[in-house]
């Protein structure tokens, strides 16, 4: 068994009485890609944040690579590539300063690969970071992480406001460097097509939680979408198969259900005449678990005594 | 060695990376003794996970389309495995049998399976 | 712990504006100010203060999204530390090195000669070549200290602000016994051993502390 590269036990983060993210336990083997699905402000920010040892736990620990977070030895911390949202380095700073500096700390830094990064997207060495565009700058940020070679990398949206290229480049380079490296990487997006290609793993997040942690080759296998005429009532599912959420559209409904392969004729059976089952790609699964999430939280609120 | 992926199919990868090679030596692409691509060169080639490949071409060589000759690599079985004519049958009849049932489910007619079939025998036997 | 010149270099740029302002004010008023310079002139001493402040403040946005960068490149919370103080110091002698020179190498006494005529210009010199040390003394005090305020600031869950009131109280303080014309004898030994123990303390608890702030 593989140790865990990441490890969280009940790790929760407030904000006065705010609860930015709640009990979160999860054990993130080596050599992983991770996709940290959730919208702004879901709690994937904080969650990026608490495992680099920025903000301090309101509740529970977090440990990288068998490291408290909060008390990373400078051998774990030069292992760690950590790419925040909005974090960005001084405008002034050229980026051949950031190369220097990140190499600084980082014990096999490449600066062959930085260098080739930087003149794939015409980027010149004395530049200035303020004088980039938005998308320049995130490529920069990401490409200082990568050529750090860390064991480790944490990106929060690093490819948000890349055009599509520059996004398949980065991800391309991501696993790469995963598979080249054994490192583990936990990648927080909310566009979920581009990151279904290189990523093993997927964890939703949503109001602070983690509603699912599932591999993606499972879930390719498990997940189903099931389409019904809108007047047929919800049909009753045996106990091997999972509701993940259901919706009407116009006259059809749609049911997102997940079970083993071996009770997909299960499936088929229990369901009425004029149906169809589908896949479900990694989106749709995003989307059935965070609509289930907050009808049943809609629900709740409904029954909630005045 | 060229693999097209769909992320969408509902299939895990590792399956349709079996079934692509499966397909391949079927057709002659692959021939008895070619040497696979080693996991890592696969995986990168991918974009995917080593472990997927590895999963891929455990299922292979359980199923007897591939051996593993230690420090080598992976290489396509020199003569099929024996596997025994009763088997082989059982299990394309199984096959058949799902994907009969998948295309009357569709709507299809019995002429357009045969059809589909032939098709499909005849893009083989090109492709070699 | 090697010295990492990049990130030593980014640190110190961040103090630039405070210094940048600081050197020639510093520079005009020591060269051109008539009074006898000592140890309790006030506006030298609002000099100190001012530029501590600014020093500390610039070393110290634990909320800006340049700090979270900077702590994200895989150094040390120990290691950043120990840059930023070897980088305050560099700061500080910068600044101040250029004017204790302008008063010791008499520059200052040949400007007050020719300039103004000054009356005090024989003694200037030989009176006033003790004073820069204790413009770096007062540098020595405030600096640890601020940094302990700002750092504390940061602690998780929002540390106390009644850290800052207790550093005012301090700044005040001292204020007060520079105003008095007559110390004791036994004075300065006191200010020296509070100061040392003072300038240990908050050095010490701000590197302690240090590890556990947040940046947001």
């Amino acid at each position: 068994m593989s140790e865990a590269a990441i490890r969280t036990e009940g790790l929760g983060r407030d904000y006065g009485r705010h609860h930015a993210l709640e009990s979160v336990n999860l054990a993130i083997e080596r050599g992983r890609v991770v996709a940290l699905l959730g919208p702004h402000g879901a709690g994937t920010t904080t969650f990026l944040r608490l495992l680099v040892g920025l903000l301090e736990p309101t509740n529970g620990r977090s440990w990288v690579l068998e490291s408290p977070s909060r008390a990373l030895p400078e051998q774990i911390a030069a292992k760690i590539g950590y790419m925040g949202d909005a974090d960005e380095p001084p405008p002034w700073s050229t980026i051949k300063q950031l190369m220097c500096l990140q190499a600084e700390s980082s014990a096999e830094f490449d600066r062959a690969f930085f260098e080739r990064s930087m003149t794939a997207r015409e980027l010149a060495p004395a530049s200035r970071y303020g004088s980039l565009s938005k998308g320049q700058k995130k490529w920069v940020r990401a490409a200082l992480v990568l050529a750090g070679r860390p064991e480790i990398m944490l990106m929060d949206e690093p490819a948000e406001g890349l055009d599509p290229s520059a996004r398949q480049s980065l991800y391309d380079e991501l696993r790469d460097h995963v598979t080249e490296g054994e490192a583990t990487a936990v990648v927080a997006t909310h566009v979920i097509g581009d990151i279904e290609r290189i990523a093993d793993d997927a964890a939703v997040i949503d109001h602070g939680r983690v509603i699912a942690h599932a591999a993606l080759e499972d879930l390719r296998e498990q997940v189903r979408e099931v389409q019904l005429p809108a007047d047929e009532q919800m049909p009753e599912f045996g106990d091997s198969i999972e509701l993940l959420g259901s919706r009407v559209a116009s006259d059809t409904r749609l049911v997102w259900v997940r079970c083993a392969i071996g009770s997909l004729s299960e499936l088929e059976q229990s369901l009425p005449a004029g149906s169809t089952v589908r896949s479900a790609n990694l989106e749709t699964f995003y989307l059935a678990l965070t609509q289930h999430n907050s009808n049943g939280r809609d629900n709740d609120a409904k029954e909630k005594p005045k | 060695m060229y693999l097209r992926l769909d992320y969408q199919s509902g299939e895990a990868i590792y399956r349709q990376i079996v079934e692509q090679v499966k397909y391949k030596i079927a057709s002659g692409e692959l021939s008895p003794a070619d040497r696979l691509p080693s996991i890592r060169d696969l995986a990168k080639q991918l974009k995917i996970n080593p472990r997927t490949v590895v999963k891929a071409y455990e299922e292979l060589q359980s199923g007897g389309l591939v051996v593993r000759r230690q420090g080598q690599g992976v290489f396509v079985r020199d003569g099929q495995a024996a596997i025994p004519a009763r088997t082989r049958h059982k299990l394309i009849a199984e096959i058949a049998r799902r994907m009969l049932a998948e295309a009357s489910r569709l709507g299809a007619s019995e002429e357009e399976v045969q059809t589909i079939l032939k098709d499909a025998i005849e893009e083989m036997r090109s492709d070699k | 712990m090697k010295i990492k010149m990049p990130l030593l270099a980014i640190l110190l740029r961040q103090t630039l504006p405070a210094s940048l302002i600081a050197l020639p004010v510093g520079c005009l008023y020591v060269m051109f100010t008539r009074n006898v310079l000592n140890w309790q002139n006030p506006w030298m001493a609002l000099f100190v203060l001012a530029h501590s402040i600014a020093i500390a403040s610039s070393l110290g946005r634990f909320g800006s999204p340049n700090f979270a960068f900077l702590y994200t490149r895989g150094y040390s919370r120990d290691e950043l530390w120990a840059h930023k103080m070897l980088g305050t110091a560099l700061c500080v002698l910068m600044v101040w090195s250029p004017i204790a020179l302008m008063l010791w190498l008499g520059v200052r006494s040949a400007v007050q000669d020719k300039m103004f005529v000054s009356p005090y210009f024989p003694i200037m010199m030989t009176r006033e070549a003790p004073v820069p040390w204790f413009w770096l003394g007062g540098y020595a005090i405030l600096l640890p200290l601020f940094h302990y305020v700002w750092i504390r600031r940061a602690q998780p869950l929002r540390g106390e602000n009644g850290i800052v009131l207790l550093a005012v109280g301090v700044v005040i303080v001292i204020g007060i016994l520079m105003s008095f014309r007559w110390h004791p004898r036994w004075f300065r030994a006191l200010v020296y051993t509070l100061s040392a123990v003072m300038i240990i303390t908050t050095l010490v608890a701000g590197r302690m502390l240090h590890r556990d702030l947040e940046v947001h």
